[in-house]
């Protein structure tokens, strides 16, 4: 009996004696991450003849972006060697398919059976578009070649310098 | 006379049963107080007062931690200053520990987008921060160093925070501040992020900040 009671006193004083007091303070903010992309609408054009298409280039994030990646895609028509080119403008394309506003190439002339990656820096701003023009020449007659697009943005390289705020 | 002898003898028993119960009650009274006269009590009394330890965490300049209202961008910084009071009544050991938990819990902070999410770095000036510029005019001193909050997310991956140095009662760990940045290496295709991606989410950060008591101390006195 006596070594028991001994027990139960003892425990307690050493627990006290292992445990420490802590001080815990919190704080909290709370954030929200950005997007970055551009898409096309429509993302492919089929020439059957020697003409102009167009597409819309949309911002589709929330962070400014400095410029696109366009892979363009050229099939390989049963016959001719087409030639074709690609435009951007920073307004729609009039009647006659010319811009009035800032007008880039996106990269060079592409030929049938190509697969090219091409930046360009006429980008939409947030929540706005741009304008492409895709043009064919040399079109054999009774084939159809396809321009097909791919869009891209990396944060990494294309996207607004980083912001640093202090509140 | 045989009825006188009866009587005389039992007259005889009844004063030698008194006499016995008289003997007792003298005896018991005795032993009770000698018993009395043998027990003895001492008293001795001291006070103490148990200490307090509290850590409170207040704005230094700025508003302290509060909501960054704009939408972060990969290699963005939001930074906030804040100061580390230690209001209780003992000093703290060297060192503190923390950890960050958001909620909810997305790949802004929980590591699934393998080398994405936010990091936390901390620095002490030796005098006020300006505002206006982030800049220190005074030296600084490193608290933590651009960690992951994936890897400090829950109270048992807090980090140590090894030179804050111990607090006296009523010290304060002044002039942090406290940069919350984006590690993004993302590249979004035909407008669709990918999967995972840190992309257009939310999260509260909870930084929990925990000091430990100096060490005991025993006195002789």
């Amino acid at each position: 009996m006596a070594i028991l009671a001994l027990a139960v006193v003892a425990a307690p004083i050493a627990a006290g004696g292992a445990s420490k007091l802590t001080g815990v303070a919190t704080g909290s903010e709370q954030v929200t991450s950005g997007t970055w992309g551009a898409s096309a609408s429509p993302t492919s054009f089929s020439f059957n003849s020697n003409t102009e298409m167009t597409s819309t280039v949309a911002n589709t994030g929330t962070i400014a972006i400095t410029q696109i990646s366009y892979t363009v895609t050229i099939s390989t028509p049963a016959g001719g060697n087409p030639r074709l080119t690609l435009f951007v403008c920073t307004v729609p394309w009039n009647a006659s398919h010319k811009c009035t506003g800032t007008q880039a190439q996106i990269g060079g002339t592409y030929t049938k059976g190509t697969v090219t990656t091409s930046p360009s820096n006429e980008v939409p701003a947030v929540g706005g578009d741009v304008y492409l023009q895709a043009t064919s020449a040399a079109v054999k007659a009774g084939t159809t070649v396809t321009m097909t697009l791919s869009l891209a943005v990396s944060s990494a390289t294309q996207i607004r310098a980083p912001i640093t705020t202090n509140q | 006379m045989a009825d006188g002898s009866k009587r005389i003898v039992g007259h005889r028993r009844g004063r030698v049963i008194l006499a016995g119960l008289f003997a007792m009650s003298v005896g018991l009274v005795t032993a009770a107080g000698v018993y009395a006269g043998l027990s003895a009590t001492a008293t001795g009394s001291e006070q103490v007062t148990s200490g307090s330890l509290n850590l409170t965490l207040s704005a230094d300049v700025g508003a302290g931690f509060s909501n960054f209202a704009g939408k972060m961008a990969p290699g963005d910084v939001d930074n906030v200053y804040v100061n580390l009071n230690n209001t209780g009544t003992l000093a703290s050991a060297a060192g503190m520990t923390l950890w960050v938990v958001g909620a909810p819990v997305n790949a802004l902070t929980n590591g699934s987008a393998p080398g994405e999410g936010l990091t936390v770095t901390i620095t002490q000036c030796s005098v006020a921060w300006t505002l206006g510029t982030g800049a220190c005019s005074g030296s600084t001193t490193n608290i933590l160093s651009s960690t992951q909050i994936s890897t400090m997310n829950t109270a048992g991956t807090a980090v140590s925070l090894s030179n804050v140095p111990s607090l006296a009662a009523s010290g304060l760990l002044a002039h942090l501040q406290v940069s919350l940045s984006l590690v993004g290496t993302e590249t979004s295709t035909n407008g669709v992020a990918p999967s995972p991606t840190i992309q257009g989410l939310t999260t509260t950060l909870t930084y929990t900040f925990t000091e430990l008591q100096r060490a005991a101390v025993t006195t002789n006195q």
